[in-house]
């Protein structure tokens, strides 16, 4: 290297360093975000931790603004169920859709089914609302549940879901509208975990003699099935934080009823409806930041499963993620 | 080597690009993503910079006059409708006077109000000591308007309004009283014929004002309420679903057969529900109306505090569950033009305002309370200096 | 006919079981396919039928009427959606992009897995917790409901989705540009700005519409934070109306004309939401046959 061109060489490096140095930066930041979320949640919240104690504020069942005691089981109690009823629902149905997307030869199903597995996910939670509130519930209320009312209501034990009640609101419906909420994204995800199996597995068997679905139950489900598992986490923390479409559906009832036909309430609609009236003399706001923390933590653990299960790689975007080639490295290129 | 600068964006390809690995078009796309960036930053630069601030900048009637600043308040879903009329109205005295209220419930209002986050908060039920405590600023609450809170149902096919008293309505609101044909209602509705059909209860989900006055009404008549859930803006209510705002609850109580519910009166008669009639206390069943309403406004009367309330009035022929609603104003406002246009407002609600509210079923103020309203916001001052309505609204 | 059996649990099966079985079994794939595609026709087609009617020039020009009285519109909702949207695209568009070029052009280790896994852990956070994260900081601290806590609560939402797209979309631009470029003596710094941005181009562009999407869908973060309006409103200090909140409130009210405001501000949003959306995949199949 000459001395001329030694001068070139630093105000290279400084606008290197100045534009690596600033993505450093902007990605701190954005772990700092994350920070401040957790660190506001905690701190703000800190009163009803220390009044009710950890579990004590879990398994509370009185939230009342007169005597400033509050518990949050009858709100987890509520996201759980609903949660857990969106799953049920909507596994077999996203999974069925991605093994279809899969199997099928012809692109003009294929690529048709995956645009519109993409606008059901596009769709806002407000129109789902909405749409869920005036057409959804009626037809639900007057329709389905008093049939499901009718028969599986008789059965001993499990007829305690489904005992009718004339609530326009209730966990069902909620559970229902999350289903379909979070069917796009199971089903992406696990279409993706699907994609990947290997050919040879899938033509052993067929050469073997096979069925399609004997193909797919011995070679391609155990291999994906982690993956699927991920794909549920996945779908599961997008039901359990949904907010607006569930606080629409939902009726907003205090109590933790057995019956599925009963008003439920989940932690985001009870955060979203008493937020702003929350005051921070008392315990109210401290209140509902814990649950929000309970939420964000819940999804936290759900983000780390399934990032596990299913692999850092799955998509968020359209663009199809290749395996990580490493990237040139600057020490070798460069003069 | 030449690395492709500004002429991309005319369209000119690198010198080799075969040299970049891909075919031409790339280039365009660059362009479009460039220009939709620069239009993203253009909108944002024209909108950030439309800062309307500025209380003499739109050209109003009377150049001379004072045009008003927006305002934001929030609170109450009670008031609503009259807030609504007035705001709109008012737009046409002082026309940059956007005053944009948002009913969030009175419990919000109050918070709102307490954190500084709105110009004046809207609560039907007064100040609790509590409450009072967290506000450190002197601050002004006044009576602006006369409605009240019926008990509302979604029971098709009866042949007359109900008839109810205290006890039935508490029994019915705790769950003990499960079906409409139940005896303690159908011994107070002789000569109607009541369906069997189950009750279902809506209440409130937010903190409200409405609450607050109809369990203060509950409690007096029930002393199994009154231990067993007691009074508030907000109770663990033993049974039902929750609607947002008195709105919600109408939404919840047309769409959900053999509902009960308890709303202000103007939403109960759009939403097309049953309204009963309650028992007074000298044993007759009043039916809400302008003259019931007003009958019992006549027992309101300053100075406002934490039990203010006209609930169960004396008056004969009164509505027993009649009530008002309030509006908090701090007293010292650090900006003369908000000051301004919250003292007009104000004024010409409490007067030119009040002539409307009955389109809307509202009763206006008996005089002598809108006096004291009024000079309740003359208390507002800027340094020192109370701040005095404009010519517009004397 | 020789009957050719399969061997499972030591029970032999007959062929035409098995067949019938797998018969069965692609039905029942085929109805899970229709049971949900049901919910998107009928969402489309009751927000079309009971929208329509009160798409009008009206609906995009007035602002919102008193309860009960007809007509008036959204015109407020629009324009406050359209400012704290853009607001919301111009803070977390740097971002994001600077985010994803630190994950794939400089990111080694642990601190760039920790990167990626914080922007899952975002990705899937409620969007209630980033309004009431931004009541609690921002609102607060300005003494106000605004725009500008609005957009800055959305930008909550949009920087990690535009982040992790962008990180995966620069991924697949190939290598060879990258060495080559290095190779010339081109600084790394603009390497990436002059050759994968620009490669990358409606990659990001597709990143960046998804996540408006998003954005202009969003309820929880603004109803915390925007409050809402029922006038026009300009000023990003203000409290301003949104085409979701607006419908949220609506739907949550037993006023007739209301309600059709509500689904005539929901055909909007789809139209908007949607469009950008098949676009975006349209775009991105594009993208991706080019880099391949």
């Amino acid at each position: 290297m000459t001395p001329a061109e030694a001068p070139v060489r630093r105000r290279l490096r400084f606008g290197d360093s100045l534009f690596k140095g600033s993505t450093i930066f902007v990605s701190f930041g954005l772990m700092g975000l994350l920070g401040a979320i957790l660190f506001v949640l905690l701190y703000f919240s800190l009163p009803a931790w220390q009044k009710f104690g950890i579990w004590g504020f879990l398994s509370g069942t009185e939230w009342n603004g007169a005597t400033d005691i509050y518990g949050g089981l009858p709100f987890i109690y509520g996201t759980l169920v609903t949660s857990f009823l969106a799953i049920v629902i909507a596994l077999p149905i996203s999974v069925g859709l991605a093994l279809l997307i899969n199997e099928v030869r012809s692109g003009w199903v294929r690529n048709p089914l995956t645009v519109l597995i993409d606008l059901l996910a596009a769709i806002p939670s407000v129109v789902y609302g909405l749409w869920g509130i005036y057409v959804m519930a009626p037809f639900l209320n007057d329709h389905i549940e008093p049939i499901l009312g009718a028969t599986l209501g008789k059965i001993p034990v499990v007829g305690a879901l489904f005992q009718p009640t004339p609530s326009a609101g209730n966990m069902f419906n909620a559970g229902i509208i999350l289903a379909i909420m979070i069917i796009p994204i199971i089903t992406a995800v696990s279409r993706e975990v699907i994609a990947i199996v290997p050919r040879d597995l899938r033509e052993a068997a067929l050469a073997m003699g096979a069925t399609r679905w004997e193909t797919i139950r011995m070679s391609v489900l155990p291999y994906a099935r982690s993956g699927i598992v991920g794909a549920t986490m996945l779908g599961l923390g997008r039901a359990l934080g949904e907010t607006v479409a569930v606080a629409m559906v939902i009726g907003n009832g205090l109590g933790m009823s057995a019956s599925l036909f009963a008003p439920g309430y989940t932690i985001p609609s009870v955060i979203a409806n008493e937020f702003r009236e929350a005051t921070a003399i008392g315990l109210h706001r401290p209140a509902l930041l814990a649950l929000a923390l309970v939420l964000v933590v819940i999804s936290f653990v759900l983000a780390a499963i399934s990032r596990a299960l299913v692999g850092g790689g799955f998509s968020v975007g359209l663009a199809r993620t290749m395996p990580e080639e490493p990237l040139p490295d600057e020490e070798k290129v460069a003069e | 080597m030449a690395t492709p600068s500004i002429g991309f964006l005319k369209g000119e390809l690198p010198l080799d690009d075969r040299a970049w690995g891909v075919k031409g078009r790339h280039v365009k796309l660059s362009k479009w993503v460039t220009i939709a960036a620069v239009a993203v930053l253009a909108i944002g630069a024209l909108t950030l910079g439309g800062c309307t601030k500025s209380s003499s900048t739109s050209s109003g009637a009377g150049s001379g006059s004072f045009q008003g600043v927006p305002l934001v308040g929030a609170g109450a879903t009670f008031p609503q409708p009259v807030y609504s009329q007035w705001t709109q109205a008012f737009v046409k005295v002082e026309p940059n006077a956007k005053i944009n209220y948002q009913a969030i419930g009175s419990g919000g209002g109050i918070q709102q109000f307490t954190a500084k986050t709105v110009d004046f908060g809207a609560t039907d039920v007064p100040i609790k000591s509590s409450e009072a405590s967290a506000i450190t600023e002197p601050y002004i609450e006044f009576p602006t308007v006369l409605g009240a809170v019926v008990v509302a149902y979604n029971v098709p096919g009866l042949s007359s309004p109900l008839k109810l008293d205290g006890a039935t309505v508490a029994g019915i609101f705790q769950g003990k009283i499960k079906n409409w044909n139940d005896p303690a209602i159908a011994s107070q509705n002789s000569g109607v014929t009541l369906p069997d059909l189950p009750v279902q209860v809506v209440h409130r989900a937010d903190s409200s004002g409405t609450t607050g006055i109809f369990t203060s009404w509950l409690a007096t008549e029930s002393p199994e309420w009154k231990s067993a859930v007691g009074s508030g803006k907000t109770v663990q209510w033993p049974t039902g679903q929750g609607g947002n705002g008195n709105a919600g609850v109408a939404q919840a109580m047309t769409q959900t057969k053999g509902s009960i519910g308890y709303l202000e009166y103007q939403y109960a008669l759009t939403s097309g529900l049953g309204i009963a009639s309650i028992k007074a206390p000298d044993g007759t069943y009043v039916a809400p109306s302008s003259d019931s309403i007003a009958k019992a406004g006549q027992s309101l009367a300053f100075p406002i505090t934490e039990t203010t309330n006209i609930l169960n009035s004396s008056t004969p022929g009164a509505y027993p569950l009649a009530s008002t609603t309030y509006i908090l104003v701090y007293t010292n406002q650090s900006s003369q033009d908000k000051a301004q246009t919250l003292v007009d407002f104000w004024t010409w609600a409490l007067t030119a305002g009040q002539k409307d509210v009955s389109t809307l079923n509202y009763v206006p103020l008996p005089d002598s309370v809108a006096k004291d309203s009024l000079n309740e916001v003359g208390k507002i001052s800027v340094s020192g200096t109370a701040v005095k309505p404009s010519s517009s609204v004397q | 006919m020789s009957i050719v059996t399969t061997e499972t649990h030591g029970k032999p099966r007959s062929i035409a079981v098995r067949k019938f079985k797998s018969r069965a079994f692609e039905g029942a794939m085929w109805f899970a396919g229709v049971l949900a595609l049901i919910p998107l026709v009928l969402i489309v087609y009751y927000v079309l039928r009971l929208g329509l009617p009160a798409i009008n020039i009206d609906f995009f020009t007035q602002t919102a009427p008193p309860p009960g009285v007809s007509g008036g519109g959204m015109a407020q909702a629009f324009v406050g959606s359209a400012m704290m949207v853009g607001m919301a695209t111009l803070i977390s568009v740097p971002l994001g992009l600077l985010t994803a070029i630190y994950l794939t052009e400089y990111g080694r280790g642990r601190f760039a897995s920790a990167t990626r896994f914080v922007a899952e852990i975002l990705l899937s956070t409620p969007s209630i917790i980033a309004g009431a994260f931004i009541w609690t900081t921002v609102v607060l601290l300005m003494g106000s409901f605004s725009a500008i806590a609005g957009a800055i609560a959305i930008s909550v939402l949009m920087w990690p989705i535009i982040a992790r797209s962008t990180e995966e979309t620069l991924r697949l631009v190939p290598n060879d540009l990258r060495e080559a470029a290095l190779a010339l003596g081109v600084p790394r710094w603009k390497m990436i700005l002059r050759v994968v941005l620009p490669t990358a181009g409606a990659g990001i562009f597709t990143a960046i519409m998804l996540a408006v999407a998003r954005g202009l869908g969003e309820t929880a973060p603004i109803l915390l934070t925007a409050l809402g309006n029922d006038f026009m409103n300009l000023d990003p200090t203000q409290p301003t109306d949104a085409v979701p909140l607006r419908i949220y409130n609506y739907a949550q009210s037993a006023v007739q004309t209301w309600h059709q405001l509500a689904w005539g501000g929901a055909i909007v949003l789809l139209v908007v939401v949607l469009s950008l959306s098949v676009s975006a995949r349209f775009l991105s199949d594009r993208q991706q046959r080019r880099l391949r």
